[in-house]
């Protein structure tokens, strides 16, 4: 079953007086457990692509279905709880609450489920666990974290809920080699476990790692290549 | 119970800009409301000119150039119930311009120049209570101590008497904003052990006319007070007199001119540091709110990113925002409280407390609503995505 379907998705930002088509009609089918990349140059609409598969934002024309339902992007709270439930996020900038500490930032999709707290903080420690965070850091403010730490906490976040989905937004963009490896481990792992990994990078290297490549220009797919 | 968990942790967040946040917001709370003062100060004078216009029962005139003799002619003529001496925008500070000080306490005694005169019976003693340029025009000489008891504090103060009006009643004069505001400490009839009470001065016949009890002085010189059956002759005759003796008569226009003249004046001189000190105050209020919602929108991103629907997120935004500039507005109503409650009108002769206490507090509620609620549009105005694309 495709887990991603994406058909004929438009999507054009305006800024100020500049209008930016960052996809144009874009076929795409992501497959479950499958574990993609998307590649591109800056500005090819990777980024865009990435958001609207996630309900983070909405294409301007086009159909996009999610594990087998067209998403019908007026349900808020609908599209919240699949977010929520279904899909874990991971990018670049961390997107963590920086004052708070590792297993807060973790617990955090879990209040938005009705379970107590103190199984909200077991699920979160054993996340945690499970991408190798240091226990002895616990209780450090995310802001004190090294970058690699910083992403293993948002990978813990990102799988917290179990989802079936991942999308990663240049997930080892702002980390060192060693860390970078350490990553995209994590997601292989992921993916071997069976859920479903989408990976956006500029990284051959990365890329190298996915079972597929899908290349984008202009908004455009160029290229859907097996690995 | 885990949404309120998630919500205190997110106000936990902000601690650590709460104090700063509170004591700008209380700050620019307080500008508001004296800046205000400054929009509302000429507006007051239009309304007190537009009722005594209306009344026609008053003349004013220039006490430049009076002298006694013409003031006695003047109060001895048919119809005249009364004059009284008002000043410009200084004599806002004072409930009354004319007070027995009655010696209540035997720690307060008068000595000098005014020493036992005009002391009646029950130890009281007629004082004219002015400041600014119309206590100017009645210069004379000589200084009076007094040893003041208020509530539980006292203290030793000198008065310069400045002048005499009929029946020698000494004028003090109070020149600087300081002492006018400790002259309306001192006189308030509430809760001083010094206190003075206007007996039938002209003031409260004015106030019993207009059935009010508006502490705010006509801005003129010199009023003339008809008695209520005085016919047109005696008002004319009144009007000749005045002009015989070359004393300007002044109308509404004129008055009001002079007045705004004055009033810009006083501002220009005095205003213009705490204006912007008060300006700057603003500025940093409005930065910093902007800036904490923006930041705190951001947070709020991150949460809708895991889960979190649109309307939830907007709901604990504003929750947060609530928690952002609430603590501001009750110092500053606090603030607000504290002064109206001191007595204090004025600073640098702008009016702060011309409102009630609810409409000064709610005014600087409202701008800081507004200023909230302008940050909160333009933080929910951009999604998430768009937030990411502005970054990159």
């Amino acid at each position: 079953m495709a887990v991603v379907v994406m058909k004929k998705i438009c999507k054009t930002f305006t800024l100020k007086d500049m209008s930016v088509k960052a996809l144009d009609n874009v076929d795409l089918s992501v497959e479950e457990g499958e574990m993609l990349a998307i590649t591109g140059a800056s500005g090819s609409g990777k980024t865009t692509l990435l958001n609207i598969a996630g309900l983070l934002d909405r294409q301007d024309s086009g159909e996009l279905e999610l594990f087998g339902k067209t998403v019908d992007f007026s349900k808020d709270s609908a599209n919240a709880r699949i977010r929520n439930k279904r899909i874990g996020f991971v990018f670049q900038d961390y997107s963590l609450m920086a004052g708070e500490n590792a297993v807060f930032n973790v617990m955090l999709p879990l209040y938005f489920s009705k379970i107590p707290l103190r199984k909200m903080k077991k699920a979160a420690l054993a996340a945690l666990d499970k991408v190798g965070f240091p226990r002895s850091h616990l209780k450090n403010k995310v802001k004190f974290l090294s970058g690699g730490q910083k992403q293993r906490v948002a990978i813990a976040r990102a799988l917290v809920n179990d989802p079936d989905l991942i999308l990663a937004d240049e997930p080892t963009g702002a980390l060192d080699s060693e860390s970078s490896k350490m990553v995209m481990d994590i997601l292989k792992q992921l993916n071997r476990d069976g859920r479903t990994v989408i990976v956006i990078t500029h990284d051959p290297l990365v890329a190298g790692e996915c079972a597929r490549e899908v290349r984008l220009s202009d908004g455009r797919v160029v290229q859907s290549r097996d690995v | 119970m885990s949404k309120l968990h998630l919500i205190l942790k997110l106000i936990r967040q902000l601690r650590s800009k709460a104090v700063l946040l509170m004591l700008i917001t209380a700050v620019a709370g307080f500008a508001v409301v004296y800046v205000s003062g400054l929009y509302r100060l000429p507006r007051l004078y239009q309304n007190r000119l537009d009722s005594l216009s209306e009344s026609g029962e008053f003349i004013y005139f220039d006490t430049l150039g009076l002298k006694t003799d013409v003031e006695k002619d003047i109060s001895a003529m048919p119809g005249v119930r009364d004059i009284a001496y008002t000043a410009y925008i200084g004599n806002l500070i004072c409930g009354d311009n004319t007070y027995f000080l009655k010696a209540v306490s035997s720690e307060i005694c008068f000595d000098g120049l005014n020493s036992g005169r005009n002391v009646g019976e029950d130890g009281s003693m007629p004082l004219i209570v002015c400041s600014g340029s119309a206590a100017g025009s009645l210069a004379r000489d000589g200084i009076v101590n007094a040893r003041l008891v208020i509530g539980a504090r006292s203290r030793n103060t000198s008065f310069r008497i400045c002048g005499t009006v009929p029946d020698d009643v000494p004028v003090l004069n109070f020149q600087t904003g300081s002492n006018a505001v400790s002259a309306y400490d001192m006189f308030s009839p509430c809760g001083n052990d010094v206190y003075a009470y206007a007996g039938d001065s002209l003031m409260n016949l004015l106030r019993d006319h207009y059935n009010t009890d508006d502490s705010i002085f006509y801005p003129a010189n010199g009023v003339i007070l008809f008695e209520k059956d005085a016919d047109q002759d005696a008002r004319n005759a009144v009007t000749y007199a005045l002009l015989e003796r070359n004393i300007s008569i002044q109308s509404p226009d004129a008055i009001e001119a002079r007045t705004r003249a004055v009033s810009k004046n006083s501002i220009d001189t005095y205003s213009a540091i705490p204006l912007l000190i008060m300006a700057l105050s603003l500025a940093a209020s409005a930065a910093l709110i902007v800036m904490s919602v923006d930041s705190e929108a951001k947070t709020i991103a991150v949460i809708e990113l895991i889960g979190c629907s649109g309307r939830m997120g907007a709901a604990l935004l504003i929750c947060t925002f609530g928690v952002l500039i609430l603590p501001g507005v009750i110092v500053n109503s606090i603030l607000l409280l504290a002064v109206n409650f001191s007595g204090i009108q004025l600073v640098d002769n702008v009016m702060l407390t011309s409102g009630s206490f609810g409409e000064l507090a709610a005014t600087a509620l409202v701008f800081l609503v507004i200023i909230a609620a302008v940050s909160l549009l333009m933080t929910r105005g951009r999604s998430y995505a768009q937030r990411k694309i502005e970054e990159m």
